[in-house]
């Protein structure tokens, strides 16, 4: 089932009031409502309405009086008094990650003071609107933290595994990881730069003060502290998510490099005994040849005498010594030209 | 004559917006033209939306002159160039529209929408139609009973619809690159075959080329929402000052579609990642599968040398020579024998060495330093590679004594791995 109904043309989605409080879990709403409503453009649903699961761009689009955020497999709408999450696809709605958001965006709605929860020491000052959009970062940070545990977890373990041998179904895990790993890094590094775009634009920052807005006092620029410390602290979090994966994936692109390297040398060193055997074959060859001369069932002028056979076996046997002699010296000739680019000194002496 | 118009299209008034992939199923009959040297052929729109004309034929200096074109603008919607870089040409009077397979002049009041040579442009234009039909004719809609107007101009519809139908062709190129290239690269997880590999790179040119035309378009309108002056001249209904800051709604509407035409270069981005780093692992599989078939060779070469050296003293007895031994009783046996005991030697010596350099190669063939379980590990991976004679010897004879089962009850071996595991927890 999908979270767009293009018949129906209904959103399915979960809405928080004023309170934190959920309303009735996944209600359907018309999109047109939606829209008018909320003051929306209806490309502006777009985004809800295609998202795939493996969606890569984050966005948090700030409009006249709500704010849309579309962070991994988070989508949300959020105003100064209301949070409309668009339930997400894919995932099911009972997932640990799923349920922990939930409440700790319900716990963070409510914002009661410790009087009332002993966990909470005091009332959270922010407004509404920033509650949520910081419970939605968190959430997003924990889950990409998640991932990257797991995948560090893997990626040590095949590296580890490479030290020992080098075989197939290790090149194999290693492929599979790779491209992981390269889907997880684009995704972390898409959210980094999108939390420091939102930092550099002023503009941005003000219009994200919704109570207030809705208040009459609209934030004057270079007046948004609040907003700016809160993406700043995630901003690093993610940061320190995207340096490590890009510090194994260099790890990974490291241990590529070293591999072909020793599968080459090892293939240098197998080719040279492979020559060193080819050479013996050349040179029983050769004496094998004068041999079988003289084995052809022709008139050869020579059966008679008594000095043939010795003379032919001693002249196959110095051909064979002479052809192995030869091709072995320049064998050992080609071998030290490797050496010899960089050690001509001791050629002169 | 627009009523005319509006049935020749056959087009069905309930069709609604927002679908642009729905109205497929009535095909506008967008035909393909052939290319005139003194002619443009355009679909025109007027304010409301409807079609005035189909592929009417203006003649090109007179059309220049009408609407203050330059020739070199005109270049840009020729219908003959080719299209890689898409435009947006901002005129006083008048928006030229140059992405992907759209041609368009949007002007405040009409949308001119030039023909196309291709067939298959032909096809995504005819959903354009539609969709810009019924884009330009709304005016507002109507929501329980109240009507909400929209306060976006005509241009702004007419642009909207463009970059709708662009997006859509954009979604279904990927979508097609991601089908099959993922097939493949799943492929190629299982089974490495040089064949795939090559149609990987093969299909790799195509989603390259489609990369390259959502990074161009992307790079297009983040150009355009960053030059103030330029979004100023795309309202062509009131004119703004061209220092004006004011115009976030047009900075919304190309926002929007600039982070979905995103999104596609992001995707397909990584496509193209996961194709490098799979030719790169499969090139490093195919090298050490090219290093195993040398062994092989090896193997074959020592072999063939033992057999040859065999060959060698034969042979000369071979010769039709007097070698004073022809009469003699031992002399057939003991040339056997010694032939045979020459290639026995040399082919042993021969399979050491073979050892020792594999040995050798097995030692290095992991990326950390050595220790006591690389030697351990290379020992057993020597062991089944390339036997020593004796060990094969009395695995065969094993085999022979007491059936096939015996080799898999021998657990030494396994028992050794055992060790190691249990030893590395212990680290």
């Amino acid at each position: 089932s999908s979270l767009y109904n293009p018949e129906l043309e209904t959103i399915r989605c979960t809405i928080f009031d004023r309170h934190g409080n959920m309303q009735k879990p996944s209600i359907d709403l018309r999109r047109d409502e939606l829209i008018h409503t909320h003051g929306l453009l209806p490309r502006d649903l777009r985004k809800v309405e295609k998202s795939r699961r493996n969606d890569l761009v984050p966005s948090v689009l700030v409009r006249e009086n709500s704010i849309l955020v579309s962070i991994l497999n988070i989508r949300a709408l959020v105003k100064s008094d209301m949070l409309i999450l668009f339930d997400s696809m894919g995932i099911k709605l009972d997932s640990v990650s799923q349920q922990n958001f939930i409440a700790d965006l319900q716990l963070r709605l409510q914002n009661r003071s410790g009087f009332e929860v002993p966990d909470v020491v005091n009332k959270d000052p922010l407004p509404y609107e920033f509650r949520a959009v910081e419970s939605i970062f968190i959430s997003a940070i924990s889950n990409l933290n998640a991932e990257l545990k797991v995948h560090l977890n893997v990626s040590t373990g095949i590296l580890q595994d490479l030290e020992y041998s080098i075989t197939r179904d290790k090149l194999r895990y290693l492929l599979i990881q790779n491209k992981k790993l390269s889907v997880f890094h684009k995704k972390s590094f898409l959210m980094r730069e999108m939390i420091e775009e939102l930092l550099e634009q002023d503009d941005v920052l003000c219009e994200m003060y919704l109570t207030e807005k809705q208040l009459g006092k609209p934030r004057e620029e270079h007046d948004h502290a609040e907003i700016e410390m809160l993406l700043e602290t995630y901003y690093n979090h993610v940061d320190e998510i995207v340096q490590t994966v890009g510090n194994t994936m260099s790890n990974i692109k490291t241990t590529e490099e070293i591999i072909n390297i020793i599968l080459d040398s090892n293939r240098n060193q197998l080719m040279l005994l492979g020559l060193r055997f080819s050479i013996g074959l050349l040179s029983l060859a050769g004496s094998i040849f004068i041999a079988s001369i003289y084995g052809m069932n022709l008139e050869n002028f020579i059966e008679e005498g008594n000095v043939g056979f010795p003379v032919v076996s001693t002249l196959g046997v110095i051909l064979m010594a002479y052809l192995f002699a030869f091709s072995v010296k320049h064998l050992h000739k080609l071998e030290k030209v490797q050496l010899m680019s960089h050690g001509k000194s001791s050629t002169l002496k | 004559s627009s009523k005319a118009v509006r049935s020749q299209l056959r087009w069905n008034s309930t069709t609604k917006l927002i679908k642009p992939i729905a109205s497929t199923q009535h095909p506008f009959l967008v035909k393909p033209v052939t290319p005139h040297e003194s002619y443009v052929s355009c679909t025109i729109f007027n304010e409301k939306g409807d079609v005035t004309a189909v592929s009417h034929k203006f003649p090109k200096w007179e059309f220049l002159q009408k609407y203050g074109l330059y020739p070199r603008d005109l270049r840009k919607i020729d219908s003959s160039t080719i299209d890689v870089i898409p435009s947006f040409v901002i005129k006083p009077k008048c928006i030229l529209v140059n992405v992907l397979h759209i041609k368009a002049m949007i002007q405040k009041d009409k949308v001119f929408v030039f023909d196309t040579t291709n067939p298959d442009a032909a096809i995504k234009l005819g959903v354009l139609m539609y969709d810009l039909e019924s884009k330009l004719s709304q005016r507002n809609i109507n929501y329980q009973g109240k009507s909400v107007s929209y306060q976006e101009n005509y241009e702004h519809r007419a642009l909207e619809s463009i970059l709708i139908n662009v997006m859509t062709c954009l979604e279904t190129e990927y979508k097609y690159h991601h089908s099959v290239c993922g097939m493949i690269l799943n492929d190629l997880e299982n089974q490495i075959d040089r064949d795939k590999l090559r149609d990987l790179l093969i299909k790799s040119k195509t989603l390259t080329a489609f990369a390259q035309k959502s990074v161009l378009l992307r790079d297009l309108l983040d150009e355009l929402l960053e030059s103030d002056e330029d979004l100023a001249g795309m309202y062509l209904s009131e004119k703004k000052h061209p220092d004006a800051d004011d115009h976030s709604d047009l900075e919304m509407l190309l926002e929007t579609y600039y982070k979905q035409c995103d999104e596609y270069v992001q995707q397909s981005e990584s496509l193209i990642q996961d194709i490098k780093s799979t030719e790169e692992i499969v090139n490093i599989i195919l090298d050490a599968n090219r290093n195993s078939l040398l062994l092989f060779e090896l193997k074959v070469t020592v072999y063939t040398l033992g057999f040859t050296v065999a060959t060698l003293v034969p042979a000369f007895y071979g010769m039709n020579l007097k070698n004073f031994i022809e009469d003699s009783n031992w002399g057939f046996a003991s040339v056997v024998g010694l032939s045979v005991a020459a290639a026995a030697v040399v082919t042993i010596t021969n399979m050491r060495a073979l050892r020792s350099v594999t040995k050798l190669t097995l030692l290095n063939n992991h990326t950390g330093a050595n220790n006591k379980k690389h030697l351990a590990n290379a020992k057993l991976a020597l062991d089944k590679e390339i036997p020593t004679f004796w060990d094969r010897w009395l695995t065969s004879a094993r085999v022979l004594w007491s059936g096939r089962e015996v080799l898999y009850k021998d657990g030494s071996k396994r028992d050794m791995i055992w060790k190691w595991l249990v030893d590395d927890d212990k680290k």
